[in-house]
This record gives C-alpha cells, sequence and structure tokens, in this order.
C-alpha cells in the first residue's frame, strides 16, 4: 500500500538534450504535452537523455517555458492568456524557430499559437515586406507579378504595411 | 516542488536565420498563411511562385473556408424593372463588418445589367437582367476574387423548349474542385414535363441528363432550389423534388408537418436554405402566433426534417411595431411586415441566428439565448421620422417589405479559382 501511494506522487523526470548538447531536466508530466515525446516515453526511450537534434537550446527554452506554464495543474487561464500574450510579442524568427520545433515536437497548441502570431505579423504587409521579413527572393518576373497583382486588385486597396518589424 | 534545472547555457547566439527553412516546409507554411484573412492571401500571392500555387491550389481552398464563419454578409437584391440591380450590402456582425466587395454587379459589360441568381458556397450565379431568353447570359462570378467566367449556352434537343427556366448552381469545395451548373427548361414531349441538362466545369460542356419529368407548374424552377448535400432541393409542398447532381437522381422529398390534422390547420413556409453544411426550413403555423417559427433541419441523410428551434419573436415585433399591418386583421398571414432572409449557423451552436427583414430594417436574431439587434437601417433616418409623421395624417399606410428570403444571398469568401 505504502508503495503503491508513493508511486502515484512520485514524480518522474526526462532529460531533453538540445542541438547544442544543452541538457534540461523536465517532469515527465510536463515533457509529454509533446506527442513525440510522450511516443518516446511509452516506447520506453526515457530512462535516457532525449536528444532533440531539430531543437536548439534557445528555441528549447522557450518550449519548456510554455509547457510548464501549460500544464494543468500549475497555471490558472488568467496567467496563460497572460502568459501567450507575451510569448508571442517574442521576435518572429523566435517565433518561427519555435514554429518549427512545436511541429516536430508535436505539441498542437503551440503550434497554433505560434502560426497565428506569425500570421498576424504579416497580415497588413505588403508582399514586398513579407518577402524581406522571410528572407524570400521573387522569383516572378515583373510581367508575371503585375499580372498576378491585375488579378485580386481589391487585395492592394486600403493602408498597407510597409514595415518590417 | 522540483523546478527545471538548467545544466548549462551557452552564451545567447546569433538567432539563426531559419524562416527559410520553416517556410520550405509546406505544411507549416500553411498553417500560417491559412489564419490570414483573404485580402492578405490576395497580396501573399505575390510574394513567390511557390506561395502563390500554395494558395491557389484547391486543397488550400477547401482547407482555408471552414476555418471562417460561413456567410459573412448578405447581398440583397434591389431593383425596378427600370433601372440595372443593385445590391445592398448587410454585414451579419456589428463587431466585425466588412467591406461591401461590390454594389452593382460590374464584372462584364451587360447592356441589361445583372442579378443574382443564387449564392452557392463563396461562387455566386448570375444571369443578364432585363434580357428575356435566348438572349440572357448566365455567369460564374466568385465576389471574393473578382473572376467571373460565362457559361456556354446549353445546347438542347429536338423536342426540348428553348426557353431556360431555370439554373442552379452546384458548388462544394470540400468534395470536388469542379462545379456543375443544371439547366432546367420545358419539355415538348408532354405538358407539364421538364427536362435537366448539365454543365460540368471539368468538361466545359453542356449534356442533357435523364428523361423529361413531371413536376408542378409553381415548383420554383426559376428563383427557388438550394443545393445542399450534393442535391438540388426545390421546395413545393407534396410536390417537393430533389435532384442528386452526382448520381443524376430525381426524386421527392417530405415536407415538415406539424400535428397531424391537416383539414383546419394550415402552414406556410418563411424560409428555406442552407448554411454551414445544413439545410433549414422555417415554417408559420396558422394555430401559432405570427410572430412564431418554427425552424426544421433536414438530417443529414436526407430523410426527414427535424425541428431544430422554435421561437417566438414578439420581443421584436414590441421593440419595432412599425412593422405591424393595422389596416389588416391580426390572423391574416400579412399581418406582421416581416421575412426570414436567412438561417446562419455558427461553429459554435451559440452562434445559431436567424436574419429577419422588417420594413427599412435587417435584425439579427440569436436562436440560442433570443437576443436581437438591428444590423442595418434603409435609408435617411431623419427623412424617414419627416415621412413618418406626414403618414400618420393619412389614414391607411401601406406598410412594405422590400426583400424576401429570395432576394437575399449570401456572400461567403473564397479563394476559389474559376
Amino acid at each position: 500500500m505504502a508503495e503503491a501511494s508513493s508511486s502515484i506522487t512520485e514524480k518522474f523526470f526526462l532529460t531533453l538534450k538540445s542541438s547544442d548538447g544543452d541538457e534540461f531536466v523536465l517532469e515527465e508530466s510536463i515533457a509529454i504535452q509533446s506527442i513525440t515525446i510522450k511516443n518516446m516515453v511509452e516506447d520506453g526511450c526515457s530512462s535516457s537523455v532525449i536528444p532533440l537534434s531539430k531543437v536548439d537550446t534557445e528555441t528549447l527554452i522557450k518550449v519548456i517555458e510554455y509547457m510548464k506554464m501549460h500544464s494543468s495543474t500549475s497555471s490558472n487561464e488568467e496567467e496563460i492568456e497572460n502568459f501567450d500574450k507575451k510569448f508571442v510579442s517574442n521576435s518572429i524568427n523566435t517565433i518561427l524557430n519555435i514554429l518549427e520545433a512545436a511541429n516536430f515536437l508535436d505539441i498542437n497548441n503551440l503550434l497554433e499559437l505560434c502560426a497565428e502570431a506569425v500570421a498576424n505579423r504579416i497580415k497588413n504587409k505588403t508582399p514586398e515586406a513579407v518577402r524581406k521579413i522571410f528572407n524570400i527572393t521573387s522569383d516572378f518576373t515583373p510581367e508575371e507579378e503585375a499580372e498576378i497583382r491585375n488579378e485580386t486588385p481589391w487585395a492592394f486597396e486600403g493602408n498597407l504595411d510597409h514595415s518590417l518589424d | 516542488m522540483p523546478k527545471m534545472r538548467i545544466k548549462m547555457i551557452k552564451p545567447s547566439r546569433l538567432s539563426s536565420f531559419s524562416e527559410k527553412e520553416v517556410l520550405s516546409n509546406q505544411e507549416l507554411l500553411t498553417e500560417i498563411l491559412l489564419r490570414l484573412p483573404v485580402k492578405s492571401l490576395g497580396r501573399c500571392k505575390c510574394v513567390s511562385k511557390k506561395w502563390s500555387s500554395l494558395i491557389t491550389s484547391p486543397e488550400f481552398t477547401r482547407l482555408r473556408v471552414p476555418c471562417f464563419n460561413p456567410a459573412r454578409a448578405l447581398f440583397l437584391h434591389c431593383s425596378s424593372l427600370l433601372t440595372n440591380p443593385f445590391h445592398q450590402f448587410v454585414s451579419l456582425s456589428l463587431e466585425n463588418p466588412i467591406q461591401a466587395p461590390f454594389q452593382k454587379l460590374s464584372f462584364i459589360h451587360d447592356p441589361s445589367g445583372i442579378r443574382i441568381l443564387q449564392s452557392c458556397n463563396g461562387l455566386l450565379l448570375c444571369c443578364s437582367f432585363r434580357a428575356h431568353e435566348p438572349n440572357r447570359n448566365y455567369y460564374i462570378y466568385n465576389p471574393t476574387t473578382q473572376q467571373f467566367i460565362t457559361l456556354p449556352k446549353p445546347g438542347g434537343k429536338r423536342q426540348i423548349s428553348k426557353v431556360i427556366l431555370g439554373m442552379k448552381l452546384a458548388f462544394d469545395p470540400w468534395k470536388s474542385p469542379h462545379y456543375k451548373v443544371v439547366c432546367t427548361r420545358r419539355s415538348e414531349k408532354a405538358p407539364e414535363h421538364y427536362q435537366i441538362e448539365i454543365y460540368s466545369s471539368e468538361t466545359m460542356k453542356w449534356r442533357v441528363s435523364g428523361p423529361p419529368f413531371p413536376a408542378r407548374y409553381d415548383i420554383g424552377f426559376e428563383y427557388t432550389g438550394v443545393y445542399w448535400n450534393g442535391a438540388i432541393y426545390w421546395e413545393c409542398g407534396d410536390n417537393s423534388l430533389r435532384f442528386n447532381v452526382e448520381h443524376e437522381k430525381l426524386e421527392k422529398f417530405p415536407t415538415p408537418c406539424i400535428g397531424r390534422s391537416w383539414d383546419d390547420e394550415e402552414s406556410r413556409v418563411a424560409y428555406y436554405g442552407e448554411s454551414y453544411g445544413y439545410l433549414h426550413l422555417v415554417q408559420v403555423h396558422s394555430r401559432q402566433k405570427l410572430s412564431f417559427y418554427n425552424i426544421y433541419e433536414m438530417k443529414n441523410d436526407g430523410t426527414e426534417w427535424f425541428l431544430k428551434y422554435q421561437v417566438n419573436v414578439e420581443d421584436v415585433v414590441a421593440a419595432f411595431p412599425h412593422m405591424i399591418r393595422h389596416y389588416l386583421e391580426p390572423t391574416d398571414w400579412h399581418y406582421l411586415a416581416m421575412a426570414v432572409l436567412c438561417v446562419v449557423r455558427g461553429e459554435k451552436e451559440e452562434d445559431d441566428f436567424m436574419v429577419l427583414h422588417i420594413p427599412r430594417m435587417v435584425i439579427r436574431y440569436n436562436l440560442r439565448d433570443y437576443t436581437f439587434y438591428k444590423l442595418c437601417e434603409f435609408g435617411n433616418s431623419t427623412n424617414d421620422d419627416d415621412q413618418f409623421e406626414e403618414e400618420d395624417e393619412v389614414p391607411v399606410t401601406l406598410v412594405s417589405l422590400e426583400f424576401g428570403w429570395f432576394s437575399a444571398f449570401q456572400y461567403i469568401e473564397s479563394l476559389f479559382c474559376l
């Protein structure tokens, strides 16, 4: 009996290793918000260090912050809401890195939060600004681009945002 | 409580420019783009060839549509025989109003004006307004992207009248990237027989479908007919017909009824239409008050109707008594100048509402909590007040409605490329 009750309260810990080689120890109940990690735990890979070769240290710290805030027991709704608001004010590079990590780690809420944040940043931008923000080079000829613009002239009406922030 | 222990943190590095990498992942780029408003997507098509082909792909269009509330607004058809039709645009949300994509349909120069015949999952079926057959042109128009095509004329066969009675668009972007148009004509083989022809956007051709069939003269092939769940529904009491577009099969479908005795009771259909994948029929019943609406929903398999909502809108009548036609008996069907323009379903049931038209106003009525508010008022209100004062001196004033449900067309944003 004593053994059984202690196993309920006992906390399991996992060690996550970033692509930069930094190790983070995290409660299993928090870490398994990531379906990828959950599957690894269920497959019995949790005793050793879990290598996350696609997530760098800076991004992993953010992801862990997010998972801790969103784990069911520790935070209330208002706290979570405020946290999310602050979270999406990170730089767009950081958000994109987190988005990629959320995809790899399979944390659906985080993926949605980041995708929404990126969309909000670019929704009023001109195509030129979007290209600069994302470091994309246009592969259209000027004629092709003019043609596409003419298909939807209404999309270019009103106040557009040229800034890159 | 155990905390996360960070064993080692390297000094902060310059953040890597992984945008390209993230955005080369089609899945992630899709996740981002799906969350953009239609106007932004129109601009984002210019970013690169890859973005353009992703945004215009049928898969993306299909994913994009259900993310949003289906109908954002209504086009209300206004016309007299003398002027070309124009459209009163009514945004269905006061908090989140959207701009009218057009007032007059002018995507092509049609000297007889253009009117909307049907709205179907983001596309509008339109036709020349004052022209008569066979000079009438039919168009498919996407009001969001402002693209259009002119439909070729159906070929017809011997023994089919040249006169087109009705055209119906069958378009379901979740089922197929192609649409079909169903044309009904009078058959000359037998009286009160009709013939269906089908146009497919895939083959870009018309062809005759099935043999001529009998139908009631008042079935309303011209202006009624709703596309839902793969079939076109023509509601006509006990003579209702539906045409399954995929299987090209014509069949009867039931009408809802309250109570059993039909001898001394009467009911009227105040509306039928589709919203967000649901087919609705609104009935007013002589046994109940005129402010009582029975809103039926068709079962998914199309076999029968069930009562989804029952609402008494007497609060609306009390708030806007100018809809009462005092010159009529309170039992007269027309005692209240009020029409259902649309039943709109949302993602959540709390969002379900009905759009009502009363003289000079359009009202949004929530079907779950029975709250309502005015979506818009037509004309200059001070002028109207003046008119009212004048009207008070006249003993009888006609209270009239400008729109019925067959003149209200849903505006659904769609990126579908024509």
